[in-house]
């Protein structure tokens, strides 16, 4: 499931495997805007077959925090 | 562009003496020279002004987002009393809605609509959904999204819309579809029993009591009782609006609002019709009496962008053109300056726990609610 999410931050944002890390956020990380962060939605929705409520969609400011939420939803990485 | 570190990020309302920020905001960032949001006063009559504001706030009804007391975002909603079948209830509008490009990260935009929603009970909301993250976004928390606003077109000077919209040499399949929407109008038996004059202004009115009993029961939307129709029509500092008033011998019998706008470095005009407030007998004779004061002012056409189809049947024999179902009138609506291109306005609607569908038959929504009636 880990590699499955790590996919996705590859493709979306064009990042190396070995610049994702729990801290990557969008607070730190530039190309993380807004429409990125739909796209991001839209992904884990479809790829992990779940529908995620709006505080959570709120609430996922870095990739560590995606992965607790993501756990939330039955998703265990 | 310089991106802001938004670890330090604030949501919170904007005060009244902090206005001047929000039209620099509209005007350096968001919509440079916009004839509506670089004036501070407009922006005070619509979130400040507003006759239910001190209900929900001692603020602005504008939600910003700051970052060391600087603005980089906002989010307005305008309260009202929403009538539902003659009963209130409380709705708002949302209205621009902005992010700058230093601050658009992860879920902000989407936290300005949340947190106004979590804020309040609103039983219905509305608003514009120009963009692709605005309708992502309002159908994600359950709107309605209408592709285009319905609109009701009158042509009443063919060769000047045509003109006006530089289309007069090459497209006579256009112009001869304009020419066959020029039916002779039908004629209304009873239009001497009413009296139609131009008033200037509410404030000698018995209008609560002809809205609440007369119109109310059968619609719902936003409530036009007179103390909405002074702060829409009276106090706006921008625009100026004409209001008919229909009497007989009961007393009122409706109202029309339109104003008279200009295309911008033309000579061309066209009349928006922003509130048709009527009987239903009634309804037909406003029509026809505005398109008699279209024709002597030289003016292209006439529009009213309403969602209530009721009024199709009634506004046909006057020879108006009702675009509803998601189809755009193929003549535009924005004249500061004419956009050609633009033909249709996108909104999103929710009433909370009702059937949707059934209650869109009844929805009476037009063109001057929320920030709707703008001309760029």
């Amino acid at each position: 499931m880990l590699d499955k999410l790590i996919k996705i931050f590859i493709e979306l944002f064009g990042l190396e495997r070995d610049e994702i890390n729990h801290d990557l956020s969008y607070h730190n990380y530039d190309q993380w805007d807004s429409l990125k962060h739909l796209n991001l939605v839209q992904r884990l929705e479809d790829v992990f077959d779940i529908e995620i409520e709006m505080d959570d969609i709120i609430a996922m400011e870095s990739f560590g925090v995606i992965i607790k939420i993501l756990n939330k939803y039955g998703v265990e990485i | 562009m310089n991106t802001k570190n938004t670890k330090n990020i604030e949501f919170r309302e904007i005060k009244l003496k902090e206005i001047s920020a929000v039209s620099n905001l509209f005007n350096e960032k968001w919509r440079i020279n916009h004839i509506f949001y670089r004036k501070p006063e407009v922006l005070k009559w619509q979130y400040y002004e507003n006759p239910i504001r001190s209900e929900y706030t001692d603020d602005m009804t504008l939600l910003g987002v700051f970052i060391d007391d600087v603005l980089y975002g906002v989010h307005g909603y305008i309260p009202f009393i929403f009538n539902y079948y003659g009963k209130k209830r409380r709705a708002c509008h949302f209205c621009n809605w902005y992010a700058s490009p230093e601050i658009r990260r992860g879920p902000i935009g989407i936290r300005l609509t949340t947190d106004v929603l979590d804020q309040y009970n609103f039983q219905a909301c509305f608003g514009y959904a120009f963009s692709d993250f605005s309708r992502f976004i309002l159908k994600r928390i359950g709107w309605n999204i209408e592709q285009a606003f319905p609109r009701y077109v009158r042509i009443t000077n063919i060769e000047n819309t045509m003109e006006m919209l530089n289309d007069m040499a090459n497209n006579k399949k256009f112009y001869q579809y304009l020419k066959s929407t020029i039916i002779k109008t039908s004629v209304i038996n009873n239009i001497n029993n009413y009296l139609i004059e131009e008033i200037e202004n509410f404030n000698n009115l018995k209008w609560d009591n002809f809205f609440w009993n007369k119109l109310s029961k059968n619609i719902i939307g936003p409530a036009r009782d007179k103390k909405y129709l002074i702060w829409r029509y009276k106090k706006i500092p921008i625009f100026k609006y004409h209001i008919l008033y229909a009497s007989n011998h009961l007393g009122t019998a409706g109202l029309l609002i339109y104003r008279i706008e200009e295309v911008k470095n033309t000579r061309f005009k066209v009349i928006r019709i922003t509130d048709i407030l009527a009987t239903t007998e009634v309804v037909e004779i406003f029509a026809k009496r505005v398109i008699e004061i279209a024709i002597n002012e030289d003016i292209a056409f006439v529009d009213f962008f309403c969602t209530l189809s009721n009024f199709e049947p009634i506004l046909q024999k006057q020879g108006f053109i009702y675009s509803k179902n998601n189809q755009a009138y193929p003549v535009p609506f924005l004249f500061s300056p004419l956009e050609t291109d633009k033909l249709k306005m996108e909104f999103g609607w929710k009433i909370f726990d009702q059937n949707q569908s059934l209650l869109k038959q009844k929805l009476y929504y037009t063109k001057a609610d929320g920030d709707f009636d703008r001309p760029n």
